[in-house]
């Protein structure tokens, strides 16, 4: 086999050909600011800018105008969980969130506790998931927000976040989910899942990176939200700054195959991952899957190996381009929460990565 | 303390059976020596 193997598609994915191909004349000819409303040059960027919201919107369920474009998930998931708070704290300051989640809620969540808000970190089982009563339990009169990932980055497994937004939604609390990995993957729609706010992100469905978004339910009234980044007033004023227009259109695009292929793709996947765990289960000994077999990611697979050490296993796979956690928890070095919080022991989660020399794609 | 390693696979839209296959050959060559080359004081 040439090359090495890319198997770290949850830390990010190629983008497309169909992808590039449609954004490639948006950095050319068709260069203009959407917001210029004066030119044709605005106008075309308009007019990719509106057609790129429906395709992302119709991924999900929304409505184009609940989607808001950022930089990316972490500024999304950054936006709802802030933005909510800071409009919030009159109302209300504790929010709910779980042990597992991304670093970006994590942290955002620790953040908001130095300005004096309490969150309540609930934990999960073995298998990865989290009891949707503990949700209910864990809420107070003073709960002004809920943020639970729909499926998470490591081990795949997918919450049971239409429960939970059932419980919010009769509690009249604000339900956030970081939908990044399920977006495109498997099914994952606003209305069903019963959601206010949801955080996806082009890079991960085979789009340009630098470009998410927020869905941001509309209802009357607004559901409040204070922005992190002021200027132009862009995006409803939810989000200022000079729309990435060619990014824009590649999410979009990236959106629109993930949409049509989702269902033959998953099963695809499916079947290979199935593939590569039977082949390690039956001949290894001391090999264990982490987190449900049962409600997981159609194309994720986390394993522990016993009896072998980490940095060495890593160095043996040259040519093989895993992970052991999230990519961007890999660069600090440490074991990975989401395995701990699972109950597999700190020596198992320990974390390394390899990077490949160059990657050949077909 | 018996060391342990977990790694991540994710798979994804140009991922053939080809590649699985010699990523699980490659796996089980690599788990398998470093198991028979450990040093005794990873099995106390």
């Amino acid at each position: 086999m040439a090359g090495p193997i890319y198997l770290d598609y949850n830390a990010t994915t190629p983008v497309d050909p169909r992808v590039l191909e449609a954004m490639l004349p948006y950095y050319r000819e068709h260069f203009g600011n959407a917001a210029s409303r004066q030119h044709a040059f605005g106008w075309k960027a308009q007019e990719a800018v509106d057609r790129a919201r429906s395709q992302i919107a119709a991924l999900i369920g929304a409505d184009s105008k609940e989607i808001v474009f950022t930089s990316g998930a972490t500024e999304s998931d950054n936006l709802a969980v802030k933005g909510v708070a800071r409009a919030m704290c009159a109302q209300g300051d504790h929010i709910i969130t779980v042990t597992t989640e991304h670093k970006a809620v994590l942290d955002s969540c620790r953040e908001l506790e130095l300005e004096g808000f309490s969150v309540t970190y609930l934990s999960v089982d073995g298998a990865g998931f989290v009891e949707p009563e503990a949700v209910r339990w864990a809420m107070t009169p003073r709960t002004i927000l809920i943020s639970v990932m729909a499926a998470n980055n490591e081990t795949g497994v997918l919450q049971p976040i239409a429960h939970i937004g059932r419980i919010a939604r009769e509690a009249g609390v604000l339900f956030h989910t970081d939908a990044v990995q399920a977006a495109g993957k498997v099914p994952f729609n606003v209305a069903q899942a019963q959601v206010d706010l949801a955080s996806i992100t082009a890079h991960k469905m085979y789009g340009p990176k630098g470009i998410g978004a927020l869905y941001i339910r509309r209802r009357t009234p607004r559901i409040p939200l204070a922005p992190l980044v002021h200027g132009g007033g862009q995006e409803q004023g939810v989000r200022s700054g000079t729309l990435n227009v060619p990014g824009i259109v590649g999410f979009g695009r990236a959106a629109e195959i993930a949409a049509a292929e989702l269902s033959t793709e998953g099963a695809r996947l499916s079947h290979l991952r199935d593939r590569l765990w039977d082949r390690l289960s039956s001949t290894l000994s001391d090999v264990s899957l982490n987190g449900s077999a049962r409600s997981r990611l159609p194309h994720t697979l986390n394993v522990s190996f016993g009896g072998v050490e980490g940095q060495a296993l890593m160095l043996g796979l040259e040519g093989l381009a895993v992970s052991s956690g999230a990519a961007c928890t890999s660069a600090a070095a440490e074991p990975s929460h989401v395995l701990k919080a699972l109950g597999v022991p700190d020596d198992l989660a320990r974390v390394a990565a390899i990077q490949p020399r160059s990657i050949h794609h077909r | 303390m018996i060391s342990r390693a977990s790694l991540r696979f994710s798979l994804g839209r140009f991922t053939t059976a080809e590649e699985i296959d010699a990523a699980a050959a490659k796996l089980v060559a690599v788990v398998t020596h470093l198991r028979q080359n450990a040093p005794a004081f990873e099995f106390d």
